[in-house]
């Protein structure tokens, strides 16, 4: 019996760590979820006000002699995976992994991989696609240098003809609860034309510079964007995970504690009665 | 004349400026031009420099800016940043 109560006691000190462990990891989390989460909605706003610019101003004609916007004949995607920098965050990396899967093998062109992210060397052999690089030393919470070395390489790609496609692939942030992964076309850009009718506008330097230049800013925010948002959603399905996993170590706890009360009490009520025998057989003698 | 211009500034990392004025001085590479109300609508590259604007009658601001693109239609001036500052002289 007292064996079993150390056994017990043992297990509630070993699962009362592991609790410290996951609710720091929550806070932790929690805390980075919220640095990330302001960066992408500051960017949001940007984002928005480069792209209503550019749509504004783009015609199909104009479009044409702006490589980033001027539609090729595509021979070879170029797929970029945004994975976690860990593990310990659900579902969030599988999901995305099994997602990634299916559209590769859905599709039948010439395709290369890009990775961002630390997690998972491993698992992503299995998309049975060389990975062209991996990037695998950005900050929890990506700034905006890190968001235009990326945008760089893959600009550059693009513009050497090394691939005439980018597509990013990445868990889309719906709430804390919910990501969902997504797919966005990158490259070549295609700007919603503003309905309203064209107005004559000046261009200063000229219209080419100034698509071209416009372009890439809506480019590099772009790719910043989906690296907050997949930043984000990490952070919050692994908050959402610690939390789970400290409400089943509480509730470890309290059903090892019973048992715990339970051992402890037939221990007594054997004891009493050892003690109640023992001094009856007295009486009798 | 009432500050008729709306002059918006956003910076990449979510920093927003914004206020009425009545005349903008905007810098480019070939050197800085003036802006009134009704001006025609224009998309124009900003270069590294500073910004001024006149607003409640005869008062002057500055922006020190780096560089960017700037719309302007409408009476609305937009400024796409990557750094700004609002500097008094």
């Amino acid at each position: 019996m007292a064996n079993s109560m150390r056994a017990i006691r043992t297990r509630i000190r070993s699962i009362e760590t592991t609790r410290q462990i996951t609710l720091s990891m929550r806070m932790v989390s929690a805390s980075k979820l919220r640095r990330s989460q302001l960066a992408w909605n500051s960017l949001k706003e940007y984002d928005k006000v480069s792209r209503d610019i550019l749509s504004g101003v783009c015609t199909s004609a104009k479009a044409d002699k702006i490589p980033l916007l001027k539609a090729r004949e595509v021979r070879r995607v170029c797929y970029v995976l945004f994975l976690g920098s860990r593990g310990l965050c659900g579902g969030y990396n599988q999901q995305l992994l099994r997602f990634a899967r299916a559209m590769l093998d859905a599709d039948s062109r010439e395709k290369e991989l890009v990775v961002v992210g630390r997690w998972g060397r491993e698992q992503v052999a299995q998309l049975h696609q060389e990975v062209l690089r991996r990037f695998d030393t950005f900050a929890d919470t990506p700034n905006p240098e890190e968001g235009r070395e990326l945008a760089d390489f893959l600009l550059q790609r693009y513009l050497d003809g090394a691939c005439d496609e980018i597509v990013l692939v990445y868990q889309q942030f719906i709430s804390v609860l919910t990501q969902e992964p997504t797919s966005l076309k990158l490259l070549p850009m295609k700007p919603k034309e503003s309905e309203a009718p064209l107005r004559d506008l000046i261009f200063e330097p000229d219209a080419e510079t100034l698509l071209q230049k416009l372009s890439d800013l809506v480019l590099h925010n772009a790719v910043y964007a989906a690296m907050l948002e997949a930043q984000t959603g990490e952070h919050a399905a692994r908050m959402t995970a610690m939390t789970a996993a400290t409400d089943n170590t509480e509730e470890l706890i309290a059903k090892l504690s019973l048992e715990l009360n339970h051992a402890r009490q037939s221990a007594i009520t054997t004891e009493i009665s050892e003690i109640v025998g023992g001094a009856n057989a007295l009486e009798k003698k | 004349m009432a500050d008729a211009i709306h002059l918006c500034a956003v910076t990449q990392d979510g920093r927003s400026w914004e206020r009425q004025v009545s005349y903008v001085n905007l810098p480019t590479e070939f050197g800085s031009f003036g802006i009134l109300k009704n001006h025609a609508p224009m998309l124009c590259a900003l270069a590294k420099g500073t910004v001024k604007y006149r607003y409640d009658g005869d008062a002057v601001g500055y922006l020190r800016i780096s560089d960017g693109i700037s719309n302007i239609a409408d009476n609305e001036i937009t400024l796409l940043l990557s750094d700004l500052e609002d500097v008094k002289t």
